[in-house]
């Protein structure tokens, strides 16, 4: 199990640039999560959790698209590889198993 | 929408040099990209200061150039600081000393600065306070200058006012000396004044009710301090209520003001409006210019140069007030005091409260500097006399491919290492011996870190001077091995290095000589001072400050009950009244005395103090010619008794000849019975003053009453009963007269105890420098001894030729230190009417004190040397 688990703030990085899918780079992804987790979260930790996913070898970057609105620079864009997916949907399989196995009993008095 | 406007380029500069130039592009384009939408939505400066602070984020190791060329710096630090850590355990002894040494001259020179900045910033609170002056008057008689006054007349303010244009605006403050009531009960004052009504517009202090303008308007209004309306009517808002001066005087409260900060000139508690004081005197109070009695402080027009202001000041008193000036032959001078230097430049009649002392001030400046340039040259002295150990890992380091340059850089280091770890010991030191310093210089400086940048400047330049004075000249010697030389194991000190060595120590001794002599020569006048025969006697003696009542035959009834009463006490020997008592100036100051003989221009002016006929006898003051005060004569209200000075400033040297002559003293006649001998009313530090001495039968001031027992607190305790019985709840306000006498060698004897203090630091650290250079000399001359004792010299011999060059040092350092000793203390000592003559004594005993300081401290280790047997010093080479 050791070195394939991944943090919250990781976790939610990735599930966004899954989402992203093809235009996942730093603002959009801050955005994102801001709209979706109502989360603030500055553009310095986007960037952090982004590089130490990809020395985990869980995202994969290129360089795209640039426009006068970033003063002419491309984008960092990320996508998810292969082993970053399958982390993701461990993470998911493992979370699920636990939600089962909670007896019923323990939220009936809600 | 075609102009875009750039993000902040410094920020975004620095940022791309440290990052990582394959982030760099994604980051840069993320913070602009933030920044065009943040220019839409919030205005260009928060997107311009939310940029920075993004930015600023990016400043982690993650995004950092992986690979920089500074990697090689980083490490050559790394190793440094190795060597450093290395050779402070490898010599714990060495660097002790070193830290230690230099964390006592840091702390002492922090604490310094501390103090001198506390003293410095009086009033700095008060806006405007750069056009606000106070004039204070100097009076002069016959040519001479007789009073200098912090205070001057009524009209000064008002009249400056009306002939200056660059006056705008003027307050004049008299202090009060009554004790106020409220609901029957006495409150006790600090410092009340009455105060003209501009008083809240001309100092900023702030009014929590009331409203500036209108708080003193009026007559019989008061103004508290908070502390105060806090003390009398607690909780309950004290704004519209009635006190009373006495039992009797209505004021009405019309305002309440913060209390004013301790860092002040001023410490006032309760303000009237001067206008009572108009309506109880006359309307021509506000332009007087008899009577000194008024602190005038005007505020100028912003950018007046007031030095060109005081120049038409002459001409001002002449067209006010020179025809009476010349009549009496006398003159008047006014000088402005800008208003924040009042504490620290003024100590004259009427301030409000003690002033400080500039001298002393910067006096203590220059010792704790003294303090801390001993330290720094222990340093020196130290590393430059261990140089000679590291010669092998310069030598080392050269081969290696140092440049000169980096190993100065790598001395520099070591130095900066040693004064940062002498600061931190330095600040805790300060944070421990604060309070105590507090006690000694006698104040209440609160411990916070000031809030001036020239307190930060000081301390930062403390540090750094400290850094390259100690680090750079051994740096310089120590980077000039030359490896050829050092490698093959010959190193010698240079003669121009010890030629300086020796100057710094001689300088060390010279610092501490000077600052020990000082401290034995203070504490040898004070002693001096103290042993004075005073012609007065002081012990043994109650003063009771005598109770206020409206009119002066209650006042006699009362006095008479209690005089009764006390009468019946065994232990009380005598009772007195007197306006004034020893250990102060008397209070009255009486111009214009002259002999019926004389002309108006002949008058000139004395101290006059008024006592009962039991005043001289009861404190034993000698009559050299007629008689005393003796109530049995009969209209003895009409007589007086001049003392020697006030005989000889009168025009006569024969007290016999004085005798039943007449004076003028304002408008009535009095006759001359006698002559006193001259005694210390003030202290022996003050000349003796001309003094007259009248006849007051009713209580006018004070009580002194001698005791007799040896029970201070149960006859205390027994006076009190019988005040109380005889005044009612008058405040019963008493102290001892040695206490009160000797309260004015207080700050002469603090004076001593820090000097003492400083001088105590650096013999310390002196010493602690001389213990480290001596171990270091002998373990080079250990070969050296070794061969004298195989050739047969003494223990003895040894001893005295170790010894003796650390003495010719010593000698040398008492040799220079004497004159300047001399100097400074002889200065210092002119302050003083008594003193002592500055014998041979006064610097033997130091000089021996040092002597014998030196020969223990360097014998320690010469005497070890001298023991070593030398086989095994010289069986190695």
């Amino acid at each position: 199990m050791k070195g394939t688990n991944i943090g919250e703030l990781e976790e939610l990085v990735m599930l966004t640039v899954a989402i992203l899918y093809d235009d996942a780079y730093g603002v959009a992804i801050r955005k994102e999560i801001q709209e979706r987790c109502n989360r603030s979260i500055t553009i310095s930790t986007v960037h952090s959790v982004l590089s130490r996913l990809e020395e985990k070898g869980y995202v994969n970057s290129r360089y795209d698209g640039a426009s006068p609105e970033r003063g002419g620079r491309r984008k960092h864009l990320f996508r998810l590889t292969i082993a970053g997916q399958k982390v993701l949907s461990e993470a998911k399989t493992m979370r699920n198993s636990m939600w089962e196995a909670i007896p019923k009993i323990a939220f009936a008095s809600e | 929408m075609n102009e875009r406007p750039d993000p902040p380029k410094l920020i975004s500069n620095l940022l791309e040099r440290y990052c990582e130039p394959f982030l760099w592009e994604g980051i840069a384009g993320d913070l602009h990209e933030i920044f065009l939408t943040n220019t839409r939505d919030k205005g260009l400066t928060m997107a311009r200061t939310l940029y920075f602070l993004q930015a600023i984020g990016f400043f982690k190791p993650k995004f950092r150039k992986r690979k920089t060329r500074n990697s090689n710096i980083e490490a050559m630090f790394r190793n440094y600081f190795t060597i450093t850590l290395r050779n402070f355990t490898k010599h714990s002894f060495y660097s002790f000393i070193n830290i230690f040494g230099l964390a006592i001259g840091m702390a002492a020179g922090f604490m310094i600065l501390q103090y001198v900045h506390y003293e410095l910033s009086y009033d700095g609170f008060f806006e405007n306070k750069e056009n606000i002056y106070r004039v204070r008057t100097n009076r002069y008689n016959k040519g001479e200058l007789t009073t200098q006054w912090a205070s001057g007349c009524a009209g000064v303010g008002l009249h400056m006012k009306e002939d200056f244009p660059e006056v705008v605006e003027f307050v004049n403050l008299h202090r009060s000396g009554v004790p106020i009531t409220y609901d029957n009960r006495y409150y006790e004052l600090k410092s009340p004044y009455y105060a003209g009504s501009s008083f809240f517009e001309v100092f900023s202090i702030p009014l929590i009710r009331g409203v500036d303008s209108l708080v003193l308007k009026d007559p019989f209004t008061v103004v508290l301090s908070e502390s105060l309306a806090k003390r009398i009517f607690g909780d309950e808002d004290p704004v519209g209520k009635i006190i009373k001066q006495y039992e009797f005087r209505d004021f009405k409260v019309t305002g309440v003001f913060r209390d004013i900060p301790e860092k002040s000139h001023m410490n006032f508690d309760l303000l009237y409006s001067f206008e009572t004081y108009v309506a109880l005197t006359s309307e021509d109070a506000r332009t007087a210019w008899q009577w000194d009695g008024f602190l005038n402080y005007v505020v100028l027009h912003p950018g007046t140069d007031p030095d060109r202001l005081s120049e038409k000041f002459p001409d001002f008193i002449q067209a006010r007030q020179g025809e009476e000036l010349e009549r009496w032959d006398s003159g008047m001078e006014f000088i402005l005091q800008p208003l924040d230097k009042i504490h620290l430049t003024s100590n004259y009649r009427m301030e409000i409260k003690p002033t400080g002392n500039e001298r002393t001030t910067y006096f203590l400046l220059i010792i704790g500097m003294f303090v801390l340039f001993i330290a720094w040259i222990n340093y020196i002295n130290l590393t430059t006399a261990r140089s000679l150990s590291r010669a092998r890992e310069v030598g080392i380091r050269k081969v290696m491919g140092s440049f000169r340059s980096q190993l100065i850089n790598q001395f520099m280091f070591e130095s900066f290492v040693i004064n940062l770890l002498a600061f931190a010991i330095a600040a805790i030191f300060v944070v421990v011996a604060f309070p105590f310093f507090n006690d000694f210089v006698g104040k209440n400086v609160p411990y916070t870190w000031p809030d001036a940048p020239y307190f930060w400047f000081g301390l930062l330049a403390i540090f750094g001077i400290g850094i390259l004075l100690s680090g750079f000249y051994p740096a310089i010697v120590m980077s000039k091995f030359k490896p050829v030389t050092v490698l093959r194991g010959r190193y010698a000190g240079s003669s121009g290095g010890n030629l300086l060595r020796k100057g710094l120590v001689t300088f060390q001794f010279l610092a501490s000589l000077i600052l020990i002599t000082g401290t034995f020569i203070v504490y040898q006048q004070m002693d001096y001072l103290q042993s004075q025969d005073l012609g007065v006697k002081i012990d043994q003696t109650l003063i009771i400050e005598t109770p206020n009542y409206r009119s002066d035959s209650v006042l006699n009834s009362r006095n008479d009950i209690f005089r009764n009463r006390l009468n019946g006490e065994s232990f009380i020997q005598n009772i007195t009244t007197s306006s004034a008592v020893p250990g102060g100036t008397p209070n009255w100051n009486a111009g214009g005395i002259r002999l019926l003989t004389q002309t108006e221009q002949e008058a000139n002016q004395y101290r006059v103090l008024g006592g009962d006929d039991q005043f001289l006898d009861f404190y034993g003051l000698e009559v050299i010619a007629g008689r005393k005060f003796d109530r049995s004569f009969g209209a003895e209200e009409s007589n007086v008794l001049f003392n020697e000075v006030a005989m000889k400033r009168i025009g006569f040297t024969d007290p016999e000849e004085l005798l039943n002559r007449k004076i003028n003293f304002w408008g009535d006649t009095f006759n001359i019975i006698g002559v006193v001998k001259n005694y210390r009313q003030e202290s022996p530090k003050q000349a003796y003053d001309a003094l007259i001495f009248r006849y007051f039968p009713a209580p006018s001031g004070y009580y002194s009453i001698s005791l007799s027992s040896n029970n201070m607190r149960e006859s205390v305790a027994k006076i009190e009963e019988h005040w109380h019985t005889a005044f009612d709840n008058k405040p019963f306000d008493f102290f001892f007269l040695d206490d009160h006498y000797n309260e004015q060698y207080r700050s002469d004897l603090q004076f001593g105890s820090i000097f003492g203090l400083f001088a105590g630091l650096a013999i310390i650290v002196a010493c602690l420098g001389l213990l480290g250079l001596a171990s270091y000399m002998m373990n080079l001359r250990s070969k050296e001894v070794g061969v004298r004792k195989v050739l047969g010299a003494s223990m003895q011999n040894i001893w005295l030729l170790l010894t003796g060059d650390f003495m010719k040092l010593v000698g040398v350092s008492i040799l220079i230190s004497v004159p300047i000793s001399w100097w400074i203390m002889n200065n210092w000592l002119e302050n003083f009417a008594v003193r002592i003559n500055l014998g041979f004594v006064a610097f033997l005993i130091p000089a021996l004190l040092l002597a014998i300081l030196s020969i223990a401290t360097v014998s320690y280790h010469t005497i070890r040397t001298a023991q070593l047997n030398p086989a095994s010093t010289l069986k190695d080479e």
